[in-house]
């Protein structure tokens, strides 16, 4: 099985695993994979422990006259609200308001993770990255080829040393 | 709804911290020109490999550094060696290489006691001619000395030598 977080692909099966709604046959191939690769049994871990925690926590039942306390409540806080909370209460409560700004925190999240020094790249850098990229790919590939001589004799003798 | 903000932050996190993809439509560095750059960062003061370094997140550098020190140290006619075979596989189609790279990872998240023995096994396995390759993996021997996902690399490595 191809590495869901090393490939990106069949990531929803990592996320239906952890939250138990994988067919039998599926979660065996999985979990036999997992128990080889260290980044997904580090996922898995996490969303067990976020799972757990959500599984722990009861809501505690609510008094026969909550309701009412509530209406009551809401209709004292609207009269203490200054003028400024009430034009801005519309937009707060629409759906799409809380929608947009988790996508934008979101975004944010990963903007920061990827410079984490809070550097942007300028442009004139690109041939400088593109260099290190370069390298990068090039020592990789030779420190796999110094282990592992994936090159076919038949190709290798074609081409003089 | 929170768990889905959680999941969704967990995921995106994974995507931001690896190593960016290349570009679609990017211009792949040929083979000569790829040994010419490792040649100059190969040549160059370590202040200014510093400076080329200095953006990237910090295990990151040290990988790249570690590796090219580990080049560095290597005797000339092994450094000429690599690179001749860096030019074979940069010739490979690209699906083929990102295989080979993708069952590298692989190997190396595997114990290291257990590394050696796959190398060594590898090395082996080159050496014979496909059919008795074939045979020998068939074998009791074969599995009993190594665990289902340990065959299955080995099948996928030497896979990539007759492809």
């Amino acid at each position: 099985m191809r590495c869901p977080i090393e490939t990106r692909e069949n990531a929803e099966l990592l996320l239906d695993y952890c939250a138990r709604k994988l067919d039998p046959e599926k979660a065996g191939v999985l979990e036999r994979h997992i128990a080889t690769c260290p980044a997904c049994r580090e996922f898995r871990d996490a969303q067990k422990l976020l799972w757990d925690s959500l599984d722990q926590w009861d809501a505690q039942p609510v008094s026969p006259d909550f309701d009412r306390r509530l209406q009551r409540r809401i209709e004292q806080e609207e009269q203490r609200q200054g003028w400024w909370r009430r034009l801005l209460s519309p937009l707060l409560t629409r759906p799409a308001v809380p929608l947009t700004a988790t996508a934008c925190l979101v975004l944010a999240a990963g903007f920061i993770l990827q410079n984490p020094g809070g550097n942007v790249q300028p442009v004139a850098d690109s041939a400088v990255v593109r260099e290190v990229e370069q390298v990068e790919r090039t020592l990789d590939d030779i420190e796999m080829l110094r282990q592992f001589d994936l090159v076919a004799r038949a190709e290798e003798s074609k081409r003089p040393i | 709804m929170f768990r889905a903000i959680a999941v969704t932050i967990l995921l995106s996190a994974g995507v931001y911290g690896q190593r960016p993809a290349p570009r679609p439509g990017a211009v792949r560095p040929g083979p000569a020109r790829r040994a010419a750059v490792l040649e100059r960062w190969n040549e160059m003061s370590p202040e200014e490999r510093q400076k080329r370094l200095e953006k990237l997140p910090p295990e990151r550098r040290q990988r790249i550094e570690e590796n090219l020190e580990r080049y560095r140290n290597l005797p000339p006619e092994e450094k000429e060696r690599l690179r001749n075979r860096v030019e074979i596989f940069s010739h490979l189609p690209p699906a083929r290489q990102e295989q080979a790279r993708r069952l590298f990872r692989r190997f190396n998240m595997l114990p290291l006691e257990r590394q050696q023995p796959l190398r060594e096994e590898f090395q082996k396995l080159r050496g014979m001619p496909a059919g008795e390759r074939r045979s020998y993996m068939d074998s009791e021997e074969f599995h009993n000395r190594y665990n289902a996902h340990e065959r299955e690399m080995l099948h996928e490595l030497t896979g990539l030598l007759s492809q």
